[in-house]
């Protein structure tokens, strides 16, 4: 639930990562940390098991600086993907803004990725929130694996999979390298503050 | 493409697999590697071969087991736990002190059960936050330490001042449906019955010297046994007060309210004598220079002759 405050013009929204277990929720953060320093407000925090496995949550704070006169803040927050964290999943979905759901483009991954759709669905729906009015963007991520012998689906096979219904902006990405990180968020903040618009009309004309 | 070349390619894919942490999709093609070659006697090398894969089947089994083991949530940091209470708590402007109290179920949601009990516990204190606090405290604390811990504190707020007759009936049917829920048999009803029983003081007020401290052998808890001495804080009648500071953990955590303890000895200005006495109350000091410390009621119930 963003905070806004007419006042002294400043909004503040959640954009959480939403995704299977290993798809790149965590590596999104850390790339967004460590190249867009100047946005970045503090730490990011994670919290995560021996295993390298998001055990909470991944949290990073960013300052967007003046859009349309008012002093925008985002909170970024990962899910824990593994199946068993579900209540976890649910505590870091109250009240969020904006979802970037990040699919892992590995074959054998695909049915873990409708899975964990089917999930961000059902736990939107246990807040009153629609999967299909929340501003949500896609993203494809490691598609730098394929140069390394990994079978890939393709984009076409993952938009028919997850983005037939949804019709939501989709982004083929590379968590590791960077590409695609950095166009998935900016993407889904304009959804966000569009839709935040519509619902508190906060922007100065 | 042929066998080995085939052979070449799910294994490599496999170890691929493995380095992205994806161990279920390894141990699978490992496994599926493992059959092929099984049933293909043709195979160059393959008894070392099929070794090799089913040491690596044992090593990513291992790391599944370790990943799946259950294990209790880590204590995260102070910083951490700020962030947790800020960050997942929702204030309702029409409930003072809601956000405390958010802040603590978020804790507890997030499996940081002791800091969270310890602040539920602070917010007993407060009128509209006392029954919320302390359902969450027995809520989370049958989760965390289970039912006889839980059960404990339940019975000790039966004698707690703070909460009224009402109050504990609310609670004694919601502790209830919480055992009932985890499939625990607990006898609540001999619990509330057996504690508003108290037991009456042989001692007449009038005769009783003015006690000055008392000495007494702890009858349970981590100081079990130890020979302990006591100021009086101040007496009325057959009842005395006692100040101890929160530092003695150890002896706050020997003493509960309902407890009787024989062999205690008194001391007063003209003379030492002992007997037994029953403990009333026990409850931290909200406010004040010796806030956090314990304030314990005690009633004279005997005085030994002789």
């Amino acid at each position: 639930m963003a905070v806004i405050n007419l006042k002294n013009r400043e909004i503040e929204c959640k954009i959480v990562y939403y995704g299977p277990g290993r798809c790149g929720k965590t590596t999104n953060l850390q790339y967004i940390h460590k190249t867009f320093r100047k946005q970045v407000t503090g730490d990011m925090v994670s919290i995560d098991t021996d295993g390298d496995r998001t055990l909470f949550f991944d949290f990073l704070p960013l300052g967007l600086g003046k859009i349309k006169g008012c002093d925008v803040k985002v909170q970024l927050y990962t899910v824990p993907g593994q199946v068993q964290y579900r209540s976890t999943r649910e505590l870091v979905l109250k009240g969020v803004d904006g979802v970037i759901f990040v699919a892992d483009s590995l074959k054998v991954r695909r049915e873990k990725n409708m899975m964990s759709l089917k999930d961000l669905h059902e736990n939107l729906k246990k807040m009153n929130m629609n999967i299909m009015k929340i501003p949500l963007v896609l993203q494809y991520n490691k598609r730098d694996l394929e140069s390394k012998g990994f079978p890939l689906m393709s984009i076409e096979q993952m938009e028919r999979d997850l983005n037939r219904q949804l019709k939501v902006p989709h982004f083929s990405a590379s968590a590791f390298t960077g590409e695609g990180v950095g166009g998935t968020l900016t993407e889904c903040m304009k959804l966000t503050l569009k839709h935040l618009q519509k619902e508190f009309q906060w922007a100065q004309a | 493409m042929n066998f080995g070349a085939n052979i070449k390619t799910m294994l490599k894919e496999a170890e691929l697999y493995r380095s992205q942490g994806l161990l279920n999709e390894a141990l699978q093609q490992y496994k599926t590697v493992e059959s092929m070659i099984r049933e293909n006697e043709h195979v160059k090398n393959r008894d070392s071969l099929l070794q090799k894969i089913s040491n690596k089947i044992s090593m990513i089994k291992a790391e599944i087991e370790k990943f799946d083991k259950p294990s209790p949530p880590p204590k995260v940091s102070e910083k951490v736990q700020k962030l947790m209470r800020e960050m997942f708590s929702f204030d309702d402007p029409g409930i003072k002190g809601s956000a405390a109290l958010g802040g603590a179920i978020s804790l507890a949601e997030f499996g940081q059960y002791d800091q969270a009990i310890e602040e539920f516990a602070q917010l007993i204190d407060y009128k509209n936050l006392r029954m919320e606090a302390a359902k969450n405290i027995l809520k989370f604390g049958i989760k965390h330490q289970g039912a006889d811990p839980t059960v404990s504190r339940f019975e000790k707020w039966i004698s707690d001042t703070r909460f009224t007759p009402e109050d504990i009936a609310v609670l004694k049917h919601y502790l209830q449906d919480l055992l009932k829920h985890a499939g625990i048999e607990s006898d609540l009803d001999r619990i509330t019955a057996a504690a508003a029983i108290e037991p009456e003081s042989e001692v007449d007020d009038e005769d009783l010297l003015d006690i000055s401290a008392i000495h007494l052998k702890l009858p349970k808890g981590p100081q079990k046994n130890d020979k302990i001495e006591l100021d009086v804080n101040f007496q009325h009648g057959n009842q005395i007060n006692l100040i101890v500071s929160q530092k003695e953990k150890g002896i706050i955590e020997s003493l509960d309210t309902g407890d009787l303890i024989n062999g205690v000895t008194f001391y007063s200005p003209v003379a030492i004598f002992s007997g037994t006495v029953h403990v009333m109350s026990k409850k931290p000091i909200g406010a004040g220079p010796k806030r956090g410390d314990f304030s314990i009621n005690l009633k004279i119930i005997r005085i030994e002759a002789g």
